[in-house]
Order: structure tokens, then C-alpha cells, then sequence
């Protein structure tokens, strides 16, 4: 089931990114199905969080094709120039259905907690203030953040940022969740609550492709893990058996030293 | 009917004024209000429309699109580069020397008069100093607040609109009030291309009676307006602060 690339969701062939002569992502091929959940584990520095970028495109790999739901990423093809954005309209259609949870939150430091969650379905998907509001205001509820809807980010901890960041995400109904190690930015006591929430929406069956240093979440919600070790994958398969009998070197030296 | 109004206001202050001013001031009030009134238009308007050219010029210089960067930036370059006198004795003496035969008859329309000339000179002065402030400004917007907007699939140029030069405005502030009041020093220049504006009224009046009183009363009223641009400037500084929620 998880490799089979005729019902794949999202495939990730070839990818090559390097920031001048450092290579840092050397060929990195995955799929996903749909409803799944991809976590990428591996050492700082690893590229992890490359690959999740170069999936939306915030960063632009150098090599290698991405598809989406039969949608192949727009890029021009590998000349001897950088690759470019070849259709710009259908790279944010794209980006409206991959919704991506950041690091540092990245909430919209102007604005208030609700006009966080409704700034996407007014402005990009053209919804009217009113259902963008009623739609906003069930999603805060359910990451229970409603009561601070008239804050502005900074009032908020770190916690419940990246709730309201996950909530302003769900607003444009992604297709696939990104998370950039959602709680690495974040005090270990408030780890757990960002954590519930993403076991809530893996458990509703949301496709998710996660970045992440907690080991456990890894194990216990994804349905598929990639370690990844200097830019390649060496090893990737069903979390029980890659934390549970990891076969490369890499891979049971970085779990002996993080488990 | 504007012009009414301005009679009324310059009527009004004047007949308030004359108690406590001195003989010299009471005789020449209205010329000074005048002359106020020309100024602050002309910074009102210039300022204005200048805010809007500066946010395209901004956008323009960090598109990455060099048919957009090259003529943003040599424009920037060179209004920043010259001082104000000669970019108005330019435009005015110098366009203005080729005469309705060189210009046509719209163009010398414009380029005939002086207040007209003198507003399009400082709105494209501030612009270039301006799209300079708020280009800094973005420079100081946290990336990651642009790759949220993009993330979500919002156009580039919305993203910049929406989410980024309304934090960029909030950093650049300060220096964008400071660029105002150096503005409003900056148009007695304008006096020079024959604006009848506070200093070209001062001037008018200090070439009738030679006293230096004159250039005081002239100063005074440079400081009331320079009192109106900072308390603008504290207000709107005051509400940013608010809606970032410090």
C-alpha cells in the first residue's frame, strides 16, 4: 500500500537542491497516498526541511519533479540558467491546496488572531468576510484559541500561535498539511498541545507530511517514516520497523542518540 | 468656493491674531496666512500622492524583475542624487525655456505654471526618498511572515500589499515622519520658481519694509506646521503600536 505509485497522491522523483556548490537534498524520491502520514525524521542539517519547502516551492530544487494530485509543479526544465516558475496562477492554485505549518509560526504580526484564520478564504479563495468568519471562528474553537480571537500574535505563547497558525492553515481546506518542525520553536511544556492537535487531524484523516524532532509522534500517528541522512533517504518504511529494526548505521546511531 | 474658504480661515486668524500681534504682522496677516496656506497644500498634496508613488517604486525595486528594478532605480538614484533647487530650476527654466512652440499647448499649460511644476518637483523628490524608507522598512519585515502569505497561495503581489508593506509602514515610520518635516523645509525652495508659498509671501513682504521681523514671523509659522506634522506623526505612531498589541 504505501509504495504503490499508481493510487500515489504525491510523488517526489529525483530531487536535487543546492544553495551554490553545497549540495544539501542528492536525489530524494518519495510518494504518498492519500489520508496518509509521512513523517521525515533525521539529524539537524539533513535537509529535511529542504524537501518540505521545495514541495510548495518556497524553495525551487534544482532538479527533480513533484506532482500533485496528477498536477506536475510548474518549473521550467533543467537548462544550463536556474530553473524559473513557469505559471505563476497555477503555482498559488497549487500552494492553496498544500497548506504549510512553519517553525516560527509566521503569524501575521498586523493582525489579529481572527484576521489571521480569515485573511486566506477572503483574499485568496474570494469567500465573503461573514463565511470566513463563522468558518474562522469553528476553527479557533476547535484548537482552543476562540476567546483570544481579538489578540494580536504577540500576546499569545508559543503554543497557542502555531494553533491558531495549524487553524489559519485548515481555513483554505488544504489537500496536504506541511509541518515544519511545528514544535521545535516551542517550551517543552507546550509541546503536548500542539502535538494533540495534529494527532486530531491525523486521526480525521488528513494527509500530512511531517517534519518533526518528536520521536514519539512519529512512531505512534505516521503511517510511514523517512530518515533521511545527508541529504539522501536511508531508510523509509512503516515507523515500526524503522525505529524498531532500522538496518543503516546512520540510522540506528541517530535513534540511539535521540530515543 | 475653496477659495472663499481660504479668504474666511486667513479672515478669521487674522482678525484673532491682531490683539497680540505686533503692527508689522497685523498689516501683513493675510499675506502670511496666504502664503501658509500654499505650503501646506502643497506638502499635502505632494505628500500624498508621493506616498502612493513611493509604494510603487518600493514594489518595483525589490520585484526581481529587472524591466522593473532599472528604471525604479535610476529614478530613485538620481532624485536622491540632485539637490532639490536645481531639479526645480530645471523643470521649470529649463522645460519651461522651450515655450508653447517645443512643448505643445497641454504640455506648456503645465510646464507654464509654477505651482503646478513645483508640486510635480517634491512629489517625485519625496517619492524617491520615500520608496528608500520603505524599502528599508521590508528589508526589517521577518521573511517568514511573506512565505506564510505565498504558502496559502497568495499572489505575490497581494502578499506585498497586504502583509508586507503594512508592516513595513509600522517599522518605517519614524523615518517617514522625519522625511516629512524635511519636506516641509525643503518647498521654500519652491519660492524660488516664483510659488507664492510662506517663504515666497515672506520674501515679498520683507523686500517692502526690510525688516527682519519678517523672517521670525516666517519662522514661527514654519514651526506651528512643523507642531501639525509631528502630533500626525505621534498619533499614527500610537495606533500602529496598538494594533501590533504592545
Amino acid at each position: 500500500m504505501l509504495d504503490n505509485t499508481s493510487s500515489a497522491y504525491l510523488t517526489v522523483d529525483g530531487l536535487h537542491k543546492s544553495y551554490g556548490a553545497l549540495e544539501v537534498i542528492k536525489g530524494v524520491s518519495f510518494s504518498g497516498t492519500e489520508h496518509e502520514v509521512i513523517s521525515l525524521i533525521g539529524a539537524s542539517g539533513s535537509g529535511k526541511s529542504t524537501i518540505l519547502r521545495c514541495i510548495n516551492l518556497l524553495e525551487i530544487p534544482n532538479r527533480g519533479e513533484i506532482t500533485i494530485d496528477g498536477v506536475r509543479l510548474p518549473l521550467s526544465d533543467v537548462g544550463t540558467g536556474d530553473r524559473k516558475v513557469t505559471d505563476q496562477k497555477a503555482l498559488s492554485a497549487i500552494r492553496a491546496r498544500l497548506g504549510m505549518v512553519f517553525q516560527g509560526f509566521n503569524l501575521w504580526a498586523h493582525m489579529t488572531i481572527l484576521e489571521n484564520v480569515i485573511e486566506g478564504p477572503v483574499h485568496v479563495l474570494g469567500l465573503s468576510k461573514a463565511e470566513a468568519r463563522g468558518r474562522a471562528e469553528a476553527l479557533l474553537e476547535r484548537v482552543g484559541i476562540a476567546d483570544k480571537r481579538n489578540n494580536y500574535p504577540t500576546q499569545l505563547s508559543g503554543g497557542q500561535q502555531q494553533r491558531v497558525a495549524i487553524a489559519r492553515t485548515l481555513a483554505m481546506d488544504p489537500k496536504v498539511l506541511l509541518f515544519d518542525e511545528p514544535t521545535s520553536a516551542l517550551d517543552p511544556e507546550m509541546v503536548g498541545e500542539v502535538l494533540n492537535v495534529m494527532h486530531d487531524l491525523a486521526d480525521d484523516g488528513r494527509t500530512m507530511i511531517v517534519v518533526t524532532h518528536e520521536m514519539g509522534f512519529a512512531r505512534e500517528v505516521s503511517n510511514k517514516a523517512i530518515f533521511l541522512h545527508q541529504g539522501r533517504i536511508s531508510e523509509q518504511g512503516p515507523p515500526d520497523e524503522v525505529f524498531g529494526n532500522p538496518q543503516s548505521a546512520e540510522c540506528q546511531q541517530f535513534l540511539a542518540k535521540v530515543l | 468656493m475653496y477659495q472663499d474658504l481660504k479668504f474666511w480661515v486667513s479672515d478669521t486668524i487674522c482678525a484673532g491674531l491682531s490683539p497680540i500681534s505686533g503692527p508689522l504682522f497685523a498689516k501683513t496677516c493675510s499675506r502670511f496666512i496666504d502664503g501658509f496656506l500654499v505650503t501646506t497644500e502643497l506638502l499635502a498634496l505632494a505628500c500624498g500622492i508621493g506616498f502612493f508613488l513611493a509604494i510603487a517604486l518600493t514594489f518595483a525595486r525589490v520585484s526581481g524583475r529587472s524591466v522593473l528594478v532599472w528604471p525604479a532605480q535610476i529614478f530613485v538614484y538620481v532624485f536622491r542624487g540632485t539637490p532639490l533647487l536645481v531639479q526645480l530650476w530645471i523643470i521649470y527654466f529649463g522645460v519651461g525655456s522651450l515655450g508653447e512652440q517645443g512643448l505643445g499647448p497641454v504640455l506648456w499649460t503645465f510646464f507654464k505654471n509654477p505651482w503646478l511644476v513645483g508640486l510635480l518637483v517634491l512629489t517625485l523628490n519625496t517619492s524617491a526618498y520615500v520608496s528608500e524608507i520603505f524599502r528599508g522598512g521590508l528589508a526589517n519585515v521577518e521573511k517568514g511572515q511573506m512565505e506564510a502569505a505565498l504558502s496559502i497561495g497568495m499572489p505575490w503581489l497581494r502578499a506585498m500589499r497586504r502583509i508586507m508593506l503594512p508592516q513595513a509602514i509600522r517599522i518605517a515610520w519614524p523615518a517617514y515622519g522625519n522625511e516629512l518635516i524635511l519636506m516641509m523645509k525643503g518647498s521654500a525652495l519652491i519660492s524660488t520658481i516664483t510659488v507664492m508659498d510662506l517663504m515666497g509671501q515672506t520674501r515679498t513682504i520683507f523686500a517692502r519694509n526690510f525688516d527682519l521681523n519678517t523672517y521670525l514671523y516666517a519662522a514661527i509659522l514654519y514651526l506651528v506646521l512643523a507642531a501639525c506634522i509631528s502630533v500626525f506623526v505621534a498619533v499614527m505612531e500610537r495606533r500602529f503600536r496598538r494594533s501590533v498589541g504592545r
